[in-house]
């Protein structure tokens, strides 16, 4: 391996090698300075493919439609009824206390103790009404008695107050900005709710849960930035091993000091640039350090093997570099080309994914191709690990001779079939994978999350869904309740509540239908759109805010959903736009998709359901055209890819069976898990096609593969997999999913690179490699 | 006062309303909405007016033109074919084949073939009409202007012949040719004010009861001919009326819960005790002593000493009931807000 020509980098690198160390030393500060500027982003618009139409007319009516980013605070009794003085008083109090924070609505803050919540009844003279704890309350049997008739006339249940009367809602709506101007902290104003409203009033008898946009916001942020703490854990890991395996301290920390510069940097660069870490492109200081570490062992490995032929550690660097710098500087482009193929998803948070991770994968090339020698030279291996090579290369690696036997006729034969079996069955396991996420409550956590069992609570005893759709009815100004408008807005809700999956609808319509019941003394033989604009516009008068827009031309109809499966998502989306196609008309109404989250939810899954299959041909075309330019082999492009395409559609079958949708946080697995993967079978197959042109036989030069590389590849896959690996303890689900998947796809790439490589090499490349020079 | 300026016009308006009473209805093809009732599966799960039972068949009226119809007590419904969607409001057969459904934009559907096919008789749907149309208006015309596509309330036929129809701002609609035509014979009662009239009722000795807003009241001794005007005991509005258990009873109940029971044909009352606030729809005598009233917000009243005082139940859903029967297996059925209930009557 040593008798390739020195390139002309070699020379100035390793007589500036002081020079290099100091500028080296400079930018990590300088990077680590930035990066410690690095801000969390959680941005809406960077989750959602800005560029698909349903998106586009969700920001158009932005400002005009104010659909609510609200809290709900339930204070539950835990024994008995809330028509107890103990409880109301605990719900005053949260009443109060919510009153102070920052950000909030507080005239709109609505709760049985707050006066904007009425009960009202039709009597013989007209509407009669009053606050539904009156200030006569005095915690008495009597008045207690009077608190609960006002609760069943005020139409309260099933909004603040819960079905079974258990517990009762503090509804909270938020501002966008809070006092000073500032845009709302939600990890601050999350936080103040942990500790100012659920510590302070959870009991042995009273229960405190939250729901809201801004909680879960929150609860992300806190999810998010627990997985810092998994890095050091990786990082702790991965260096145990390195130092098992290569018994020595100085290089192992040489290796895990220049795979986190190289994170460093990243992160560096990426705040230079003005971007923040989101929790999907979090992942990528992990795939970094550990695509840092796998090239590190290399290095070191090959160091420690030309040590032992050279007693000098400068020369031992050198040639180190010389061997390892093209096939290192060929896997990590194929890395970063694999990452930029994400760049064709049009949803932010995966072209961030696909930016950093190129970056992170182009500082690695200095940090660890460059650096790693060069310290190397200064440091040397240990005696210790000296000793362990020499052992190593003397061994008669039982294993591995038991390995190369895949490369056998017979063996490869039995492998192929077996590879067959596997595809097809992956194949028809994936055909039920679905687009989207599957689980009930907010996607983002766990369904056993706090927030999603506070969510489900909200959803079992109040009658609210947390899966709306939304389409936009767009009229001409002034416009929105005009009857023609109106009546075509009443069949579609009908036409909508027919859907399977839906629950209902609500709209302005909604809206005019009750206000004329109760005008009608509450007979409900009245409650049916009125052709008669006079008392259309009557029954309008005080729409709550988010029905109608300023100049009315604008109103929403929010449709709610059983779930927010991508099915569900499909019905409804085909349903709006069948009615649209037949009933829009400019003049009157026009019915156009979509808000709500499972508006953006359809927008991201049809975007992802379109460009699923065309990232996998990218991602799969280029790293196929780069093994073809490296290896100018049509056999050789197929010896690296199969395993590759055997472990993807294993992926997928995979997926079915854990429930996991193919969605924002797992589409990019795919293109990682390939991009990375095809690092295996570069390095096998390059050595395995080094030997059989030294004029070996498939079964022999295979055994000397493994022999060099094989341990340096299941290395390899260990530490990627552990990087990746520890986000499966994430709070944030689609973290853990993403961790599951990506730990999944580097063991079984390795395992095909071992395996199934050398078998399709036994039916591709056997014979057809002719020794160089005999 | 009003009482005796009331009878002085009686006489006059009484000649104008034989003549005149579909006057202006014959135009109202061109401003109804002539879309079919669309069939749906959520049909018996949401907004139903009313039911009637008659022998084996249950029909049900409700949102959009449902008209659901079943001969398995409740158990599974067929949708019926109807010309309109607007909201039904009240049912009435005769006959196995024979029945009435009306509802919003004055609408009156015949149906011929027991409950699967209906057609339109009448409709008085709101008309867009231009200054110039609205001066052309008649002073009889323009006062009877907020009638136009309003709801139709409650209908009752005596045969397959002869039948009356109450609603909104007073309008009051007869036939005696099984509603070929339709006449307005609001002259027959004295509601000079156009009173909401909610509903009408038969006794089984062929007494009629009309009842609506503001306390107004009629009774009719001769099924329908000649009206009385009671003073009844309240001010307030009755949403129904309900004859039985003895063949001179009679209930009237409405707003908040109100409750009056008469003895004698309406001539005096007495208030019925109960927890209820809600407004009272509809009811139903069971045999014996046993009635029960249902309404607003889940409400449903049971009485077992003749409608003296009823004690009180709420529906888990608390969603308004508008009408209650007796099937045929003897379970009850009840409709309203959120579509069809079936229930066993309780027990005592």
């Amino acid at each position: 391996m040593s008798n390739q020509k020195p390139s002309f980098l070699e020379e100035p690198i390793f007589k500036l090698r002081p020079v290099l160390l100091v500028l080296f030393a400079v930018l990590t500060a300088f990077f680590a300075y930035e990066a410690s500027k690095v801000k969390l982003s959680t941005e809406f618009e960077k989750m959602v493919p800005l560029q698909h139409e349903f998106i586009q007319n969700l920001l158009k009516h932005k400002d005009e439609l104010s659909l609510g980013n609200d809290i709900r605070i339930v204070v539950e009794a835990k024994n008995g009824d809330i028509f107890t003085d103990e409880f109301l008083q605990v719900l005053r109090q949260v009443t109060d206390e919510i009153f102070y924070f920052d950000g909030v609505d507080k005239a709109k803050i609505q709760s049985l103790w707050t006066p904007n919540v009425r009960w009202m009844e039709v009597t013989e003279d007209g509407f009669r009404g009053g606050e539904i704890i009156p200030p006569t309350y005095d915690g008495s049997p009597e008045s207690l008695e009077k608190v609960q008739a006002n609760v069943l006339r005020s139409g309260q249940v099933g909004r603040l107050v819960a079905d079974d009367f258990q517990s009762a809602i503090v509804h909270v709506p938020l501002l966008d900005q809070s006092g000073n101007n500032k845009k709302l902290d939600y990890k601050k104003f999350s936080t103040a709710l942990e500790k100012d409203i659920r510590e302070k009033f959870q009991s042995d008898t009273i229960n405190i849960r939250i729901v809201g946009f801004a909680k879960k916001i929150g609860d992300l942020i806190e999810g998010a930035t627990g997985v810092a703490l998994f890095f050091l854990i990786a990082i702790g890991i991965t260096f145990v091993l390195l130092l098992i395996d290569s018994k020595c301290i100085r290089s192992t920390f040489i290796v895990i000091l220049c795979s986190v510069i190289a994170v460093i940097w990243q992160v560096g660069i990426l705040t230079l640039l003005g971007k923040g870490i989101d929790p999907y492109s979090m992942l990528v200081p992990f795939l970094i350090f550990a695509i840092g570490v796998s090239h590190g062992v290399q290095l070191i490995n090959e160091f420690a093997v030309e040590s032992q032929r050279i007693n000098m550690k400068l020369e031992a660097a050198k040639l180190t570099f010389r061997a390892l710098y093209i096939p290192a500087l060929l896997a990590l482009i194929s890395d970063a080309i694999g990452f930029m193929t994400l760049w064709t998803i049009e949803i932010h948070v995966i072209q961030d994914l696909a930016i950093s991770a190129a970056l992170g994968v182009f500082a690695l090339i200095l940090t660890n191709l460059l650096m790693i020698p060069v310290l190397l030279s200064y440091s040397g291996v240990s005696k210790m690990a000296l000793n362990a090579m020499d052992k190593k290369l003397h061994a008669k690696h039982v294993i591995w001779s038991k390995v190369a036997k895949f490369a056998t006729p017979k063996a490869a034969t039995v492998s192929v079939i077996i590879a067959i079996i596997g595809a097809g069955v992956g194949l028809y396991i994936s055909k039920d994978l679905k687009i989207g996420d599957l689980d009930a409550g907010a996607p983002e956590l766990w369904p056993d999350s706090r927030y999603n069992l506070d969510d489900k609570f909200v959803n079992e005893n109040y009658s609210v869904s947390a899966d709306v759709l939304v389409v936009m009815v767009e009229t001409p100004e002034y416009s929105c309740t005009e009857s023609d408008a109106m009546e075509k807005m009443d069949r579609f809700m009908w036409h909508m509540e027919n859907v399977p999956g839906v629950q209902s609808t609500l709209s302005v319509v909604t809206v005019s239908k009750r206000v004329i019941t109760g005008f009608n003394e509450g007979n409900w033989k009245w409650a049916a759109l009125t052709r008669v604009q006079d008392i259309i516009n009557n029954s309008v008068q005080t729409v709550p805010g988010g029905l109608v827009n300023t100049d009315c031309s604008l109103a929403p109809v929010i449709i709610f959903l059983d779930d927010h499966k991508a099915e569900t998502l499909d019905r409804a989306v085909a349903a709006v736009q069948e009615f649209a196609a037949a009933e829009n008309d400019p003049d009157v109404a026009e019915f156009v998709l979509a808000s709500g989250n499972a508006g953006v939810e359809a927008a991201t899954n049809a975007t992802i359901e379109h460009a699923q299959n065309m990232m996998k041909v990218l991602v799969y075309g280029v790293v196929s055209i780069l093994c073809l330019i490296t290896f100018r082999s049509i056999r050789a492009v197929i010896c690296i890819i199969v395993p590759l395409a055997l472990t993807s559609i294993l992926c997928q079958a995979l997926m079915t069976i854990l429930g996991i949708g193919v969605k924002v946080a797992t589409l990019p697995v795919i293109a990682l898990g390939v991009g990375i993967g095809v690092d295996y079978g570069i390095y096998i197959y390059s050595r395995l096609k080094g030997f059989m042109e030294d004029g070996m036989e498939l079964e022999d030069a295979y055994f000397e593969t493994l022999k060099v590389t094989g341990k340096a590849v299941c290395f390899t896959g260990l530490t990627l997999a552990i990087g990746v690996g520890t986000w499966i303890f994430s709070d944030i689900k689609f973290q853990a999913n993403m961790g599951v998947l990506l730990t999944f796809m580097f063991l079984w790439n390795m395992v095909g690179a071992i395996w199934l490589l050398p078998a399709l090499a036994n039916f591709l490349i056997r014979g057809k490699i002719k020794p160089k020079n005999a | 006062m009003r009482y005796s300026i009331v009878k002085k016009m009686a006489g006059a308006v009484m000649l104008w309303g034989g003549v005149a009473g579909i006057a202006f209805a014959s135009d109202y093809e061109k401003y109804l909405d002539l879309r079919a009732a669309l069939p749906s599966d959520k049909a018996a799960e949401s907004l139903l007016t009313d039911v009637d039972v008659y022998q084996g068949k249950v029909v049900s009226v409700g949102d959009r033109g449902h008209i659901l119809v079943s001969t398995n007590n409740g158990d599974s419904w067929e949708q019926a074919k109807v010309p309109v969607q607007y909201l039904l409001t009240a049912v009435d057969f005769v006959s196995e084949q024979k029945g009435w459904a009306v509802g919003h934009e004055g609408v009156i559907l015949h149906s011929a073939d027991g409950g699967s096919s209906w057609q339109l008789q009448y409709a008085n749907p709101h008309r867009v009409r231009s200054d110039e149309e609205m001066n052309q208006l008649t002073d009889e015309q323009f006062t009877k202007l907020p009638q136009e596509g309003s709801p139709l309330l409650d209908v009752w036929f005596r045969d397959d012949k002869v039948g009356f129809v109450v609603g909104a701002y007073g309008m009051f609609l007869g036939t005696e040719d099984g509603g070929k035509t339709w006449n307005d014979v609001s002259s027959r009662i004295e509601n000079f004010d156009g009173w909401h009239l909610n509903a009408i009722s038969a006794a089984d000795n062929g007494v009629v009861y009309i009842a609506g807003e503001k306390g107004v009241l009629f009774r009719s001794d001769d099924g329908g001919e000649n009206w009385v005007t009671l003073a009844g005991p309240y001010q307030g509005s009755y949403f129904g009326v309900l004859t039985g258990p003895g063949a001179d009873d009679v209930f009237l109940y409405g707003l908040q819960g109100n409750i009056f029971k008469s003895v004698d044909r309406g001539e005096t009352w007495s208030k019925s005790k109960s927890k209820a606030s809600d407004g009272l729809m509809d009811g139903v005598t069971l045999g014996g002593q046993r009635v029960m009233l249902v309404g607003n917000s889940g409400v449903v009243l049971t009485s077992n000493d003749g409608g003296s005082t009823f004690s009180m139940q709420i529906t888990k859903s608390r969603e308004a009931i508008l009408a209650i029967e007796k099937l045929p297996n003897g379970k009850l059925i009840m409709v309203g807000q959120g579509g069809v209930q079936i229930t066993a009557p309780s027990a005592k």
